[in-house]
């Protein structure tokens, strides 16, 4: 028997997806417009480049084309993930995203996964007691980590940890080759260690409002006066349902995490998605940029999909109405 | 289990990465209510409300807000760090000891870092007897050349070079004497004087004769006998051509009451010449009817033209006057030079004519009252000057060609009330700089050569506690002034005349001038500096770096210069402790009116798609839900390159990536009001849309609004810092986050904490003390929140 409400959610959610990465395309291709140089800019300043290369260039980069006909080239070429060759590195785009994607995608994805897990736990254990000694340190704890701008306790941990210490190498990647996994732990550690950190107050402090909430729920108050052992209420009972919205955030989490590698890309000078991202943009890397910009919202929409269907399982509401 | 929504997940949206239960929020289904039972609301309004009773029945609830916030501690603690740093942003100049364009001075900045060199001992001579010897620096020497040797020369027939090199080895610079030639020269010197000129020569003056000497070696080249014995020397006119056997050298000399004039010229190799040929042509004074007797009192001015050109003379300063001599270059037709000889007087001008013209008292000095503009002739007038220092104070510039007077300036001025120039000279850079003394204090000023007034409106001069020594040099790439006072200090002087650095000496008087000595870099070009070098009377060669090594950014603590650094400075020698305060404004008003415009068109938003629903409904959260989901970081820097970096840009941006969140959770809450009792009462009694929405629905989505807002500046803060250290932020307006990119930027992440610690510091405090007063507002605001 096909759910046909949950059927018109997905898709209705489906097409929503589409449109909004038309748009957002759109508004990017705009706005790239809008930038006050043009990709060939950098490459043509020399007083020794001849009229005739910089009209090559030009046309190479399809600079002599209307507007509107650059525009239907250009959302062809990003639907159909053709994204051309990179300005400023002379190879395909393509290759400097395949290297880079899975790269970015472990780091941030198993931080988020990390931090997710130790933060249910934590964030459960402490909520149930409440008023606590624990309590107080951890939400404390987590609000101050939670408010400290990332790059910065990025740079703390550098200079502490790299610099002073000496224990992780200043380049968040193994430089030599061949590396064994090993090698990727040791280098990414401290990125690592403050996306967990960041990640993991916010994380506590969600699971623990979600928590207080559950337990205010008249059916806990009914188990425990049923005389069910506390550890099977906090973790059978309310743990389970408070995890709900810790859960959907998760995904969104690992939607946007994406979004956010820009900054401590930068800082530990991991070779990700994020760091192409800004060498591309201040190198007026038009191919690579639009295209790191194209996937990076492409992920972060693929991840609210997921989640918005995952949501439409999960809550009875929409099962049954849609 | 329904899924609540709390704005402790939306405002995560605008901080950088995974935003740890986002956007949970807008899956939003059912809000929480916020105030009044509807009940009380629709006994209430049987009336239509007026504002009097709105602003009672707000002063009630705040009055019961507060009461409820009270109670959780962060709470307070928020709002205090909160006006805290209110108070700090209000009250920045008191709390400061600089202010914003403070830089820390160059004592502090720089350390003087000298390398000294014993000079040899030589069993012959004793090299650091001071009354023997004179040390003697090439002259024509301009900032660019390197100096490579120092002389000296004594009084009994002796000469000493001392062969001076300044070596990058590695990561420092050594000096080096490479060489130490003395010799005895056949003269008796009274004086000798480096010239350059085809890798140099020296002209000795003994009695009456001129000798020429190698520079290498100091051999007798030529010898001439002068019959006279000079005390001033002029300039040398080079005019000599190896390729076409053309030109000469001219060189004028005189004593109290003789002038003469020796040139020699290039042999003739067309015609087998091997020799130079020389010529000395003198006149004596008193054989020209001057009006009462004159004394040559200074020294000789070469004024050149051309060879085919007449017009060539030589200006000599005399007791009573200036007086012009013409020089009579005889040539041949083809431009060789046959003869040269002094000839009539073009012009004369006496002392008391440049009084009496002006009415005042004109006294001539003893030691070099005339200096001479560049060699070219000024662009403007085309005119060639000679430019008289007079002991009142007041410059003239009288004219070359017929000795009028171009003009005349006083160099008096607020700081300088009695100058008595004492030196003048022409700077590289085309103006004249005038050195003399004023009311017991040295001087040194420069002065624009077209009208005589000190330059940068009257204001680049500067004074020091004794007189300036010899000749101030000038160091184009740096673009200083460089000179010793007779008191052995060196300065450092800017353009405009703005102290840049003074070392005392470092060991004993100074014998020598000090020399500049070139631009020294080492192997790795990791460093480099503008080097001089100089002699002192205890027998030491230093050289320095012009300014020293370069300390900045510099650790807490207090200074050679009396000023004491609480959080150390930056790269550039400023404050940091001043530069937090003063940011703390520019934070709190980025972070305010950010979350007020996003916080504004995201409750507008949300009030009109939640109320009239339908097709705006649609759009409108279609809109929301786009920039939900856009990467904010990445599209917020393409947006900053395109709108460009400026504190609106960058409040813009991040109201632009705000107000989603707030409208979702807005329209949520309009829709479940929408439906109450009260609202259905107010559209019977007949209120319109507006009214309804903002009469009855606002007032009550207020708190909400509220308490976003709250969130929102907590993430613009932290916002704006990450753009601006990403690169774009407003290069003009100090933020915490701009500090922290200067810091990256300049490399010193690593080297200085003090420079690290306290921006990121200020940033989560204010941030956090924002989010503390929002969490105690949301459990205000919703009750399950409470504690039980």
């Amino acid at each position: 028997m096909v759910n046909w409400p949950l059927v018109k959610y997905i898709t209705g959610k489906l097409l929503q997806t589409f449109i909004t990465l038309l748009i957002i395309l759109t508004i990017t291709f705009w706005l790239f417009e809008a930038l006050p140089a043009r990709p060939y800019d950098l490459l043509t300043q020399s007083p020794l480049i001849r009229p005739a290369q910089k009209e090559y260039m030009i046309h190479l980069f399809g600079f002599d084309k209307p507007v509107t006909e650059r525009f239907f080239i250009y959302m062809k070429n990003m639907l159909t993930f053709d994204f051309g060759i990179s300005v400023a590195w002379g190879v395909p785009v393509s290759d400097l995203l395949n290297e880079r994607i899975p790269r970015t995608l472990f780091l941030f994805g198993l931080s988020v996964i990390i931090s997710y897990l130790l933060g249910i736990l934590i964030g459960a254990y402490i909520a149930w007691r409440r008023g606590g000694i624990a309590d107080g340190m951890s939400v404390v704890t987590s609000l101050v980590f939670y408010n400290m701008p990332s790059f910065w306790i990025g740079l703390i941990f550098l200079f502490v940890f790299s610099f002073k210490l000496g224990w992780f190498p200043l380049t968040a990647w193994p430089q030599f080759v061949p590396y064994t996994f090993f090698d990727i732990l040791h280098a990414t550690f401290l990125p690592l260690l403050v996306l967990v950190l960041l990640s993991l107050a916010g994380t506590i402090l969600l699971m623990r409002t979600s928590m207080l909430e559950t337990i205010g729920e008249n059916y806990i108050l009914t188990a425990v006066a049923k005389g069910i052992p506390e550890r099977t209420v906090l973790f059978k009972h309310a743990a389970r349902n408070a995890m709900l919205p810790v859960a959907t955030a998760f995904v969104i989490s690992l939607a946007f995490a994406m979004g956010g590698a820009v900054v401590l890309e930068q800082v530990f000078t991991f070779p990700g998605v994020g760091l192409l991202y800004i060498n591309a943009l201040f190198q007026l890397d038009f191919p690579t940029a639009q295209a790191t910009l194209y996937i990076l919202a492409l992920m972060v929409l693929i991840g609210n999909l997921i989640a918005d269907i995952v949501y439409g399982f999960l809550d009875p509401r929409i099962r049954v109405t849609g | 289990m329904t899924v609540q929504q709390r704005p402790t997940d939306i405002d995560p949206h605008l901080r950088e990465e995974a935003p740890p239960g986002g956007v949970v929020a807008t899956k939003a289904v059912e809000p929480p209510p916020s105030e009044a039972p509807p009940e009380k609301a629709a006994v209430e309004l049987l009336t239509v409300p007026t504002w009097l009773k709105v602003v009672k029945r707000y002063r009630k609830r705040l009055r019961a807000t507060w009461r409820l916030y009270r109670q959780s501690k962060s709470g307070l603690v928020g709002l205090a760090i909160m006006f805290g740093f209110v108070f700090v942003a209000v009250f920045a100049p008191f709390l400061t000891p600089y202010t914003t364009d403070f830089v820390a001075p160059a004592e502090d900045v720089f350390l003087a870092d000298w390398m000294r060199y014993p000079l040899p001992t030589n069993a012959s001579i004793n090299l650091t007897d001071p009354s023997k010897l004179h040390w003697q620096t090439p002259e024509g020497f301009n900032g660019d050349e390197q100096l490579e040797s120092i002389v000296a020369y004594a009084t009994e027939g002796y000469a000493v070079k001392l062969g001076v090199d300044l070596r990058a080895e590695k990561s420092a610079i050594l000096i080096n004497i490479t060489s130490n030639q003395s010799r005895r020269i056949p003269v008796n010197t009274s004086l000798m004087f480096p010239v350059k000129f085809r890798g140099n020569l020296f002209f000795a003056f003994s009695e009456d004769s001129l000798y020429e000497l190698t520079y290498e070696t100091f051999t007798v080249k030529a010898n001439v006998s002068m019959g006279f014995h000079p005390t001033y020397h002029s300039n040398l006119w080079n005019r000599w051509s190896n390729t076409n056997n053309l030109g000469a050298l001219f060189y004028a000399m005189a004593n109290s009451s003789t002038l003469a004039v020796y040139s020699k010229i290039p042999p003739n190799t067309n015609i087998g010449e091997l020799q130079e040929k020389r010529f000395f042509d003198k006149v004596n004074l008193f054989d020209y009817n001057l009006t009462n007797a004159s004394e040559i009192i200074g020294e000789p001015i070469m004024l050149h033209l051309s060879l085919a050109q007449n017009g060539s003379m030589i200006v000599v300063p005399t007791s009573k006057g200036i007086v012009a001599f013409k020089l009579d270059i005889n040539t041949t037709s083809s431009g060789r030079v046959r003869n040269v000889t002094i000839g009539e007087i073009m012009w004369y001008v006496t002392y008391a004519e440049i009084g009496e013209r002006w009415d005042r008292e004109v006294t001539p000095i003893p030691n070099r009252p005339i200096s001479i503009t560049k060699e070219d002739p000024s662009e403007e007038t085309g005119k060639e000057r000679i430019i008289l220092a007079s002991s009142n104070g007041w410059l003239y510039a009288i004219d070359r060609v017929d000795g009028s007077i171009n003009w005349s300036t006083t160099l008096v001025t607020t700081g300088l009330r009695e100058p008595r120039p004492k030196g003048i000279y022409p700077s590289i850079i085309g103006d004249l700089v005038v050195t003399g003394m004023s009311e017991g204090r040295g001087f040194i000023t420069t002065v624009d050569r077209d009208t005589g007034t000190i330059t940068g409106n009257g204001t680049y001069y500067f004074t020091l506690p004794t007189a300036v020594a010899g000749r101030p040099d000038y160091i184009p790439g740096s673009n200083n002034y460089f000179f010793t006072s007779e008191s052995g200090t060196i300065y450092i002087l800017y353009l405009t005349m703005k102290l840049e650095a003074s070392f005392a000496s470092p060991g004993g008087l100074l014998a020598s001038d000090a020399a500049y000595m070139g631009n020294i870099i080492n192997n790795k070009g990791t460093s480099s500096g503008n080097y001089y070098a100089l002699v002192t009377e205890d027998g030491e060669v230093f050289t320095q770096s012009i300014t020293g090594a370069y300390r900045a950014p510099l650790p807490p603590g207090k200074y050679p210069s009396g000023n004491r650094y609480l959080l150390g400075t930056d790269v550039f020698g400023g404050d940091i402790w001043t530069q937090l305060i003063y940011a703390t404004r520019t934070e709190l008003v980025v972070g305010l009116v950010a979350a007020v415009l996003s916080v504004v068109l995201g409750t507008l938003v949300g009030l009109a798609s939640g109320y009239y629903g339908g097709w705006l409904d649609i759009v409108l959260m279609r809109l929301t839900d786009i920039f939900l989901t856009l990467p904010i970081l990445v599209v917020a820097l393409l947006l900053a390159a395109v709108l460009g970096p400026s504190i609106g840009n960058i409040i813009l941006i991040i109201a632009i990536f705000s107000w989603a969140g707030v409208a979702r959770v807005i329209r949520a809450q309009t829709l479940s009001l929408k439906n109450r009792a009260f609202i259905d009462a107010a559209r019977v009694s007949g209120a319109s849309n507006w009214s309804i929405i903002m009469r009855h629905l606002a007032p009550n989505v207020l708190p909400l609004t509220f308490l976003y807002m709250v969130f929102t500046v907590s993430g613009a803060i932290i916002t704006e810092a990450i753009l601006a250290f990403l690169g774009m932020g407003d290069a003009q307006s100090m933020t915490w986050g701009m500090m922290l990119q200067y810091l990256r930027i300049s490399g010193n992440t690593l080297r200085a904490p003090w420079w690290l610690l306290p921006p990121g510091i200020a940033i989560t405090l204010l941030s956090l003390a924002f989010y503390m007063v929002g969490r105690a507002f949301d459990e205000v605001v919703n009750p399950r929140l409470r504690a039980r």
